[in-house]
């Protein structure tokens, strides 16, 4: 018999004000594996990732999170975290790093002392223990990433959703996050989604690739799927950035 | 000539404990507020209070009462609404905001003899408090402080950012019912005490003026409910001294420490953390 899958998508189509953004995407994430989902902009990737987590509506198909349907948030919610592309919130909110991190404690006030010690070594492990003070509104693009990278590990997630996580970092971040991500993958045994625009990155980490625009046009082993011809399908034209690099 | 006697009586100690209460609650409250930008609501909410007090008053029921039961059927129908129909909240305020307002005129009117305490809804009266308005404080309070135990962090988190709180499993349609139907609950007893016309600023300025001065949300809470409860204590006080009515009173306290936290802001801000 088959190991359940850490995530089951099957024939998912989402409609937005009567159009169609994506339709009837299915695949399945192993427990312990890293897929990439890549296509242009306005492929629809963000809305996959929004429709897993039930954040916006889906017009038909069903989505299974370690066997469970996503719409039983009892059981799925303990299992899921979620690294959105950008997080809007009020630059004049005051909220320091360790706040952020207390909203997650069922205790009235603060931390308990366990929880304080995860949140410092899960800091620790994304190189942002230093912030743990500061306001979130003072924090560059980067820093950000990292405290939110760090807050959703709080609850020891065993599925990670991450949107584009190197975007609105600096170089120097974006050299960093990818590496760190397959560091914490291995330390808190998780399963990882992954959008993302760098192809060379997703050859490099991920054990399977999702090419999406609107619907599904190449899925597999990168190394066996990523060929030019099915890229130039999906982004419309040669990617001879990537073929250099590939061959080089 | 000021008759300080005043002061010692049980009904002003009475009005006092009440102002205290509702002034610590609507401080915490006002918070969620500020950082949900829902002053429009509560502003709607306190209008829709001038409809339940003149139903009261026209079915011979406790007016306060009346105001309770019609607050929460306003804000369960505005919160529905903003789930259920395309339209932007400000909008479906809007329209719940005039209409209120009409509605309550035209009953206050329809309701013999009682056109002459328009007034005291208006701008509140705490200085006529009776029993049945002490335990339907103590009832509100109690419950309203249960709710925010329970569920305070998550109101925290929806304010933050809702989609992460969704996404967190957190059932935010639910949450937001349950915090509107809170508010409009402490809105209508506050009509006691500041009246429906300044209702909204005794939930909005100390948090604001919180905001203003506050680096943590913690220390937001805590300046919010202090400077309300120093706004309420000599608000009532300065009202008895200048022979005014002790809502506008409170308030005009409550706007003076604003502006003083709007000038301490860029002070503050040169501070190191």
């Amino acid at each position: 018999m088959d190991a359940v899958p850490a995530l089951a998508v099957k024939n998912v189509t989402v409609e937005l004000g009567g159009h169609t953004i994506i339709e009837n995407i299915s695949f399945t994430a192993d427990v312990g594996s890293t897929t990439a989902i890549i296509g242009p902009n306005g492929a629809g990737k963000s809305i996959l990732l929004k429709s897993i987590l039930r954040l916006v509506p889906k017009k038909s198909g069903t989505v299974q999170i370690f066997g469970h349907d996503h719409a039983h948030v009892r059981a799925v919610a303990p299992l899921i975290s979620y690294v959105p592309q950008v997080v809007d919130f009020d630059s004049n909110f005051p909220l320091t790093v360790q706040g952020l991190f207390a909203l997650r404690s069922p205790r009235l006030f603060g931390l308990s002392a366990t929880e304080t010690d995860r949140m410092v070594s899960l800091l620790r492990l994304v190189g942002a223990h230093h912030l743990i003070h500061q306001r979130l509104s003072l924090l560059s693009g980067g820093q950000l990433q990292r405290v939110l990278l760090a807050h959703s590990l709080m609850d020891h997630p065993q599925l990670l959703l991450l949107d584009e996580p190197a975007a609105g970092i600096d170089f120097q971040g974006q050299e960093t996050i990818y590496p760190l991500l397959h560091r914490i993958k291995a330390e808190e045994r998780l399963t990882l989604v992954i959008i993302s625009h760098e192809l060379q990155i997703v050859m490099q980490y991920a054990d399977q690739v999702l090419c999406l625009n609107k619907e599904i046009v190449c899925a597999g082993i990168p190394h066996q799927v990523l060929t030019n011809e099915t890229l130039q399908r999906m982004y419309g034209s040669p990617m001879g950035h990537f073929t250099e690099h590939r061959h080089g | 000539m000021v008759d300080l006697g005043i002061v010692t009586t049980p009904f002003f100690q009475r009005a006092l404990l009440i102002g205290l209460m509702l002034g610590a609650l609507m401080a915490i409250l006002g918070v969620f507020i500020v950082l949900r930008r829902l002053s429009f609501f509560s502003d709607a909410i306190g209008h829709a209070a001038l409809t339940g007090i003149a139903l009261g008053l026209l079915l011979n029921v406790n007016p306060f009462l009346s105001a309770l039961c019609y607050t929460l059927l306003v804000a369960a129908a505005i919160a529905t609404l903003q789930h259920r129909s395309r339209l932007p909240l400000d909008t479906i305020l809007g329209v719940f905001f005039s209409a209120s307002v009409a509605i309550g005129v035209v009953l206050v009117q329809l309701t013999p003899g009682y056109q002459a305490s328009l007034f005291s809804f208006l701008f509140g009266d705490i200085l006529t408090v009776g029993t049945m308005d002490i335990v339907l404080t103590l009832i509100v309070t109690a419950v309203t402080l249960t709710i925010l135990t329970l569920f305070g962090k998550k109101f925290i988190s929806i304010a933050f950012n809702p989609s992460l709180a969704k996404a967190e499993g957190i059932p935010v349609a639910l949450h937001e019912t349950l915090f509107l139907l809170t508010l409009a609950a402490v809105i209508a007893l506050a009509i006691k005490l500041v009246g429906v016309i300044l209702v909204t600023a005794l939930l909005v300025i100390p948090a604001a003026s919180a905001h203003n001065l506050a680096r943590s949300l913690a220390s937001m809470f805590l300046l919010s409910v202090g400077l309300n409860v120093v706004a309420v204590i000599v608000g009532m006080l300065a009202s008895v001294f200048l022979n005014t009515a002790s809502g506008p009173t409170i308030i005009l306290v409550s706007t003076a420490f604003f502006i003083l936290s709007l000038l301490l802001r860029p002070l503050l801000a040169r501070v190191p953390a």
